[in-house]
């Protein structure tokens, strides 16, 4: 009797399993079938899989892209520097990196080669991650200036977006837009986006950072001072502090 | 079907399973871990949220699924060693309420287990601006499909083998085949040869598809795939416990003890 049941039952949960298999969506590429950008990590990217953390393991990837992003690459060159006190490298004031460094209006700068690896190593593990899409693109763009990575991370990310219904992802067209008007220097333009980019909720404080940047360079200084406000109110420590310093010097600037 | 029975067993093998010191140990160091989520989120810069989200709701997982194998590995055949087991099955009880009532009660142990750490993670996450998401009580219901069917698995892997080692290590192994159903499918369809690819596939439908609930990996991506396939999934992580409950039994009643 019990032998019976059980052949039923072993019947009834294969047909169940075949019905399963023509319905279920696997919601991610599979990783046997995307090559890995760096080989660094086969082994916790494989191990994911094979405990079902993928989201996981993203995020440990985006945690990895934000240390080596904040690792400063040039140690053993800025300690020259200190060790032989500070050069103003401009005229007049004009242009010096090591007071950009301390302004903080170069931060985020530097070569950082492997930043697309990482970016993409997120990107594959878990598709549907998209801040780090947005925050790896715009820091492609105008942190280290190399867009056409951007361009190339960024549709990656639409491709991903397509099949959820996700109403953040407009963003990374968006980002797009600005990347290209950017490389066809035509600045007011990718202004003009980057003024919709900074107001979504999702927006990197990176972007807001930049959009502030420019406005100082372009002497908007009322606009650059509420948006530094804004980065100023913001959680991240880093932008925190660098908004404090720039704050102070524009209403230094405008005898506020 | 004499309810009493089995509920009595239910009810003695949780309250086991609670009193016993690597249960509150195990806990224990799940709510330090979610804790320890708090400080890990610090590193996620604007994605801190997330992040105290995913390693939540993955040790949560993690955790149920070591006390559900070691403990479904050992119950039984702990009672065997021990001779403990004679005490129950000298009454008059059918063997098959004895392993339901066994199995029951373990899950219940674990799935409250899983329930104290899930509204501790809840706490966590409010404080720190999470805001609730339904889907978070779908990818927990996931994971404890998860456990009903590595259980069952657990418990006839104990009563097939007479290792506990040999048990622990075959269940582990069906744990990481099923996640790595998607990947394994794709692998069976790159392969040329006829009778490989049979054999292969006879092995994929046998060994159980967890990615089939892993519903955590769709929190907040509104993804259409989802709902598809739900309601059959529930029942299929049902039947495939039930088969391999089945097979415990079948294996129990052939034991002479």
């Amino acid at each position: 009797m019990l032998k019976i049941f059980s052949i039923i039952i072993v019947a009834v949960t294969l047909l169940f399993r075949f019905e399963i298999e023509s319905k279920f969506v696997y919601p991610y590429t599979l990783m046997v079938s995307t090559k890995a950008p760096g080989q660094k990590n086969l082994l916790l990217d494989s191990n994911s899989v094979l405990f079902g953390m993928r989201r996981l393991v993203s995020d440990i990837a985006w945690i990895q892209l934000l240390q080596y992003y904040g690792t400063r690459e040039d140690e053993e060159e800025d300690s020259e520097q200190v060790s032989s006190g500070h050069v103003h490298a401009g005229k007049d004031g004009e242009h010096c990196e090591h007071c950009e460094h301390e302004s903080g209006s170069a931060l985020g700068q530097g070569r950082y080669y492997d930043f697309i690896a990482y970016s993409q190593r997120i990107a594959r593990l878990d598709p549907y991650f998209f801040y780090p899409c947005l925050y790896s693109g715009a820091s492609l763009a105008w942190n280290l200036d190399r867009p056409e990575q951007a361009l190339i991370l960024l549709k990656e990310g639409i491709d991903n977006s397509i099949l959820v219904n996700q109403p953040e992802y407009w963003q990374l067209s968006l980002y797009s837009s600005a990347i290209l008007f950017k490389m066809t220097s035509r600045t007011g333009d990718m202004v003009n986006i980057l003024e919709k980019a900074v107001i979504q909720p999702k927006c990197p404080v990176m972007v807001k950072w930049v959009l502030a940047n420019i406005y100082k360079k372009t002497g908007k200084y009322y606009k650059a001072l509420s948006l530094f406000d804004v980065i100023y109110r913001s959680n991240d420590e880093t932008y925190r502090e660098f908004a404090l310093k720039q704050i102070q010097s524009i209403r230094q600037l405008l005898n506020m | 079907m004499n309810f009493k029975s089995i509920s009595a067993i239910i009810n003695f093998t949780f309250r086991e399973s609670v009193k016993n010191k690597t249960y509150y140990i195990t806990v224990l160091f799940g709510i330090v871990l979610l804790v320890m989520s708090m400080l890990l989120s610090v590193l996620g810069g604007e994605e801190s949220v997330r992040v105290i989200l995913d390693f939540g709701l993955a040790a949560i997982e993690l955790f149920a699924v070591l006390i559900i194998v070691f403990s479904g590995v050992n119950i039984i055949l702990e009672e065997m060693s021990s001779k403990t087991i004679y005490l129950t099955l000298a009454r008059p009880i059918p063997r098959w309420y004895y392993l339901i009532g066994k199995y029951l009660g373990l899950l219940f142990s674990t799935y409250v287990m899983m329930f104290i750490m899930a509204v501790i993670h809840i706490l966590l996450l409010l404080y720190s601006g999470w805001i609730f998401d339904p889907e978070y009580l779908l990818a927990i219901a996931g994971s404890a499909m998860k456990i009903a069917i590595i259980g069952s698995l657990a418990m006839y892997f104990s009563l097939f083998s007479t290792s506990a080692v040999s048990s622990l290590v075959f269940t582990f192994l069906l744990w990481f085949l099923g996640h790595f159903s998607p990947e394994f499918k794709f692998l069976i369809s790159k392969i040329t040869g006829v009778i490989p690819k049979l054999i292969l596939s006879v092995f994929y439908y046998i060994i159980p598809n967890l990615a089939y609930y892993n519903w955590r990996d769709y929190i907040g991506i509104h993804h259409p795939g989802l709902f598809t396939s739900l309601p059959y999934t529930f029942i299929y992580g049902i039947l495939y416990s039930a088969v391999f409950l089945v097979f415990s039994i079948i294996v129990l009643n052939k034991k002479e003890f």
